[in-house]
């Protein structure tokens, strides 16, 4: 029988990799022997067992040479609540148990200040050797040297980079190099509050569903009486869920070379006047002046608001806020725009990086490769989106996400995922950007007087960039 | 108005009282009423408004973790989560960096007092040349803002191989305390009337035993305030700690709140308040006890004090 | 009229024998404090002044440009923009905050119920971290929902202010919540208050002097140096005014509340500029240094105090 047959030949192939392992120490070469294999493993696809074929990589063991000292790495991390850190913990347990030399010890530190801390140490030669990232540190700490390319080693042991659905290069490559290594995967997402539709005597809407289907669902999910809300948009700005708009509507926030703002064109202007549109001419999205400060959904948590965007590591409040307030909910696509046919949505993730003046690159590739591969990605998945498609298209992830659909968020961003205009500079041009934005939406500028505003001060600050911040 | 600044009303005749001294009476006692009519009603005012964002603390601190998310605001949490503040204990080592606040806040109180009280003297009470530019500088110290000398202060420390310990958040305070400090203390001193070191000096007291009998005594509630400050700066002081310590072993409470929020990942809103008001109760328990120690309000005996 | 003032003295002079002992005293008692500045403060000090002529990417080593970041500076709209505002803060909320504060000082001194319990109800609000409070009053500015604005309506204001999303009402949201601090200086007011003889508000009232002159020529002479301090304390802190712009506002909108020490620290730790941040703090220490000396100099006419020596013999 099939079964019988697959699970002799796994059999076999354990010896097989015993045999490979056993003898790659016994060659014992000084330097650390990265180990890629592809398994055949035994998968229950839709109730009957298959084998499978997956590249994974069987977790680094670093070789020891006789009377190596034992290394300590440290990892740094904001506090990610009590579960995440559990699962950090299994994984440096995981990689300790496999490489007795090394001894990872994880740093949990406050999430305010957290950038600031990190580069205080890196000036002055203290900082840690792995550190979680974030867009707006990764591109500007790696054009200046502060995050290691892990390029070289992604080449050298082969880790398989071509398994992931998720656009590494798109957010985190820079000049070539690949400055981290994922957390997990993440990026827009469209959440309906399904009681809410079912009310309003409204089915999910269709995968190809257009902005102006979107804006009659968001009508009639509007009631002013009761407070109740049709979509949601808070994090508007550039290069947030805004810009899913931009791009739907054919415009661009910068040229492709990063360099030159490109908001004053018609088609960006026409996507940032649709949202605008939505909260000012149709007002069925609020301003931010009714939007509370305390967190940026609270409306939906609090079952008053029939749709709204962000981001799926958002994934666990609104499941406790739908258990709270009693609502059901699920993932709806990313309306098209009805001419251009083109739908878009922001890609945002975290990833873990290593420090460019650790001493320990081995160790620390070890504990990044552990994390950003396989059996990390395996263990992370149930906070967010995994890496590699076998994992996130295999029914283990899809039941952890029960009982919504995560390929609808998935399929949008693999299809149509745009990165966040990463710079070397982003903070700053974001900033200047964030300032004349606001404005537009507390209604003391139009959308045309905004952009432009903008896209002056933007231009300002690119026309004084050194040559280094350039993309290529 | 430059002849009443300097020459107070310090020596007067006691002779010359009023004659009708019922019927100034009679006039006061009304007015004081009025007074207090009137008094009343805005101190409470006042302290109502003051008081409604710390209520929406402990509000918050009650709810919830899915209703702080709520709006409308509800004032009342429905259901009350008492649950919380026990969670709060739970989840972050509370006893331990409560300890090491104790720890740091008290020894940098102990310098900065001692210290503090010294270093004003000799600006307050003593002449030497320069004394008065030399004080300039002590203030200018403040004027340059701490971000552009944190790196250089960071790479001192690990030279000094102070990193991830108390010693560069306690150690300093033995040096002067710090210009705030300094500077109030020599206000303070110089409000108390010069004779009382003459005629300490006549006595034989010598510069240094005026500071300890005669000068700390009288400026105690210019200590309480350095005091009361210290305690809450120290206290609630969070970038300090935050550079300084890498161990969570060795965090301060107000390193341990902010492990409450998981970057973009979320917030846990009620726990954060809930461990706020458990951290803000001591400072309140003690601001109440210290003032009134150390500020009496209107006194009838005495010179001062 | 100032007989307190001292001659003229002759710049040099011999210092007899008992002035070397009390000059020698006088530099034993600030002796923690030079050593503190020798061993803690002098190095970084001299380090941002020098490196205010480099740029200074934080993560690279600093590259030496002369004057560059001083000329880039007169020249950066962003920095006349952070000094008219932080200006703006300062000549208003520390005249607010110094009265109030007073007024309330004064309040508090009367013999009234519950004293303690007024007094701590009043300095509450300093005894909550400044990050909670600024979470606190976002949430109070809401324009929708916030407490401020929900009372204005019931007030029948028909569009009350947006508060820290209007240009024009973010300034005023933040100095309305830089008042709610006002227990600090009270307290200082309370304890120069206390330190008052009472005999002389009674040698006063004997001599005829109603409250209002009690207070102008008591009260006022005798708190000159706590006023003193507060104002100085006041132009220092306020020009370094910080937290609320990081927290609550980010600068925003457009630069309405971009106070100086944010964009030092944006420039500092977001942008990579820490050599322009050093120049930037140098020119803010000249900034407050020199309205600090005014407030000095001009204490001689209105500062009294009891026992104050002067320079020199």
């Amino acid at each position: 029988m099939l079964g019988r047959k697959a699970i002799t030949r796994r059999r076999l192939l354990k010896a097989g990799i015993g045999a490979l392992g056993a003898g790659a120490l016994a060659a014992c070469q000084p330097a650390a022997t990265p180990q890629v294999i592809e398994k055949e493993v035994t998968k229950i696809v839709e109730g009957t067992p298959q084998i499978v074929k997956e590249t994974v990589v069987v977790e680094k063991t670093l070789v020891v040479e006789a009377g190596q000292k034992p290394v300590e790495i440290r990892w740094a991390c904001y506090a990610l609540g009590e579960q995440r850190e559990k699962t950090a913990q299994e994984c440096a347990d995981d990689l300790m148990q496999k490489n007795p030399n090394v001894k990872v010890s994880i740093e949990w530190r406050p999430g305010m200040g957290y950038w600031d801390k990190l580069q205080t140490e890196f000036a002055a030669g203290t900082a840690p050797d792995v550190t979680i990232n974030q867009m707006n540190w990764v591109i500007p700490g790696a054009a200046r040297g502060m995050f290691l390319d892990l390029k070289p080693f992604i080449e050298r042991d082969n880790f398989p980079l071509d398994e992931y659905w998720y656009p590494m290069n798109l957010e985190w490559e820079w000049r070539g190099g690949l400055y981290g290594l994922l957390v997990y995967a993440g990026g827009q997402a469209l959440y309906v509050n399904k009681t809410l539709l079912a009310e309003a005597g409204l089915d999910l809407p269709e995968p190809d569903w257009t902005w102006d289907d979107f804006l009659m669902y968001a009508q009639a999910l509007t009631d002013e009486e009761k407070g109740q809300w049709g979509v949601l948009d808070a994090h508007l700005a550039p290069p947030y869920w805004g810009c899913s708009f931009i791009h739907g509507a054919g415009g661009t926030v910068l040229n492709d070379a990063y360099n030159k703002c490109t908001l004053t064109e018609p088609a960006a202007i026409e996507g940032v006047k649709f949202p605008h549109d939505l909260m000012f001419k149709y007002k069925v999205l609020p301003t931010p002046a009714a939007v509370s400060q305390y967190g940026y959904f609270e409306a939906f948590h609090s079952g008053k608001a029939g749709m709204g965007f962000a981001g799926t590591f958002w994934v666990g409040q609104v499941r406790d806020a739908s258990k709270s307030q009693g609502f059901e909910w699920e993932f709806a696509h990313m309306p098209v725009h009805p001419q251009t046919r083109k739908r878009s949505v922001q890609l945002g993730s975290n990833v873990w990086s290593i420090l460019g003046n650790t001493r320990y690159r081995e160790e620390s590739w070890a504990l990044v490769a552990y994390l950003g591969g396989y059996e990390g990605q395996r263990k992370w998945m149930k906070f967010g989106l995994p890496g590699p498609r076998s994992l996130v298209e295999s029914q283990e992830f899809l039941d952890v996400w029960k009982p919504q659909d995560v390929r609808i968020p998935v399929s949008d961003m693999e299809c149509c995922g745009h990165d966040y205009y990463p710079t070397a500079d982003c903070d700053e041009w974001w900033n200047a950007l964030g300032q004349e934005w606001g404005p537009i939406w507390s209604g003391e500028a139009t959308v045309e007087e905004a952009l432009s505003r903008a896209c002056a001060a933007i231009d300002e600050i690119f026309a004084r960039r050194p040559p280094y911040y350039e993309k290529v | 108005m430059v002849e009443a600044v300097k020459e107070p009303f310090v020596s007067v005749s006691r002779a010359s009282r009023p004659a009708s001294k019922v019927g100034l009476l009679q006039r006061r006692s009304i007015r004081h009423l009025l007074g207090r009519l009137v008094l009343y009603p805005v101190l409470i005012a006042g302290g109502i408004v003051l008081l409604i964002p710390l209520a929406w603390l402990l509000s918050s601190s009650l709810k919830e973790r899915g209703a702080i998310l709520v709006i409308p605001p509800q004032w009342i949490p429905n259901p009350v989560r008492w649950q919380n503040y026990p969670d709060v204990w739970r989840a972050i080592p509370f006893a331990l960096f409560v300890r090491n606040t104790l720890t740091i806040t008290f020894f940098s109180m102990l310098g900065t007092l001692l210290s503090a009280s010294l270093v004003a003297y000799g600006f307050a009470r003593i002449r030497f040349p320069y004394r008065d530019t030399i004080f300039l500088l002590v203030l200018a110290t403040m004027m340059i803002p701490g971000q552009v000398t944190l790196i250089p202060t960071y790479i001192l420390f690990r030279v000094l191989g102070w990193l991830d310990t108390f010693y560069p958040l306690t150690v300093p305070a033995f040096f002067g305390g710090g210009a705030f400090n300094i500077f109030l203390l020599r206000q303070f001193y110089m409000t108390i009337p010069i004779e009382l070191d003459d005629a300490a000096r006549i006595d034989g007291c010598g510069t240094f035993q005026i500071l300890y009998k005669i000068i700390i005594p009288q400026a105690r509630p210019a200590l309480g305030i350095i005091a009361i400050f210290g305690f809450l700066g120290h206290w609630n002081d969070f970038f300090g700690p935050l550079i300084y310590l890498n161990s969570k072993d060795k965090y301060t409470l107000a390193l341990g709140l902010n492990l409450f929020r998981h970057g973009d990942m979320g917030l846990d809103a009620n726990l954060l308040m809930a461990g706020s008001m458990m951290s803000a109760l001591p400072c309140i328990a003690l601001y109440f006890a210290a003032q009134r120690y150390f500020i009496q309000g209107i006194v009838f005996t005495g010179l001062k004090g | 009229m100032q007989e307190a003032d001292s001659k003229p003295q002759p710049v040099r002079r011999r210092m007899s024998p008992s002035e070397k002992r009390e000059a020698l005293e006088g530099f034993l008692a600030i002796s923690p404090w030079v050593l503190g500045v020798i061993i803690f403060l002098i190095g970084p000090i001299v380090a941002s002044l020098f490196l205010s002529f480099t740029e200074y990417e934080v993560v690279k080593p600093p590259v030496f440009i002369g004057l560059a970041n001083y000329t880039r500076l007169v020249k950066d709209r962003l920095f006349w923009q952070a000094l008219k505002v932080t200006a703006t803060y300062v000549f208003t909320s520390v005249p607010l905050s110094i009265s109030l504060a007073f007024a309330v000082a004064l309040l508090m001194n009367q013999k009234v119920a519950f004293l303690g319990l007024f007094r701590t109800v009043y300095y509450m609000p300093n005894l909550v971290p400044s990050v909670a409070s600024a979470i606190l009053w976002s949430w109070i500015f809401n324009p929708e929902f916030g407490l401020l604005n929900m009372f204005l309506r019931r007030l029948g204001v028909a569009n009350p202010p947006m508060w820290l999303i209007s240009t024009k009402w973010a300034m005023p949201a933040i100095i309305i919540m830089s008042l709610w601090g006002v227990g600090g200086p009270m307290l200082i007011y309370l304890a120069g208050l206390q330190g008052i003889p009472t005999e002389l508000y009674e040698a006063a009232e004997i001599d005829g002097a109603g409250s209002v002159a009690r207070f102008r020529h008591v009260t006022l002479p005798q708190m000159s140096p706590v006023l003193f301090f507060n104002l100085v304390m006041g132009i220092i802190g306020s020009w370094q005014v910080f937290t609320a712009g990081y927290i609550m506002t980010g600068g925003g909108p457009r630069y309405a509340t971009w106070f100086y020490v944010l964009y030092l620290y944006n420039s500092a730790f977001r942008y990579f500029r820490m050599g322009y941040a050093s120049a930037l703090a140098w020119v803010l220490a000249l900034i407050i240094l020199f309205f600090t000396a005014l407030v000095f100099r001009s204490s001689t006419a209105w500062v009294y105090y009891a026992g104050e020596l002067k320079g020199r013999r």
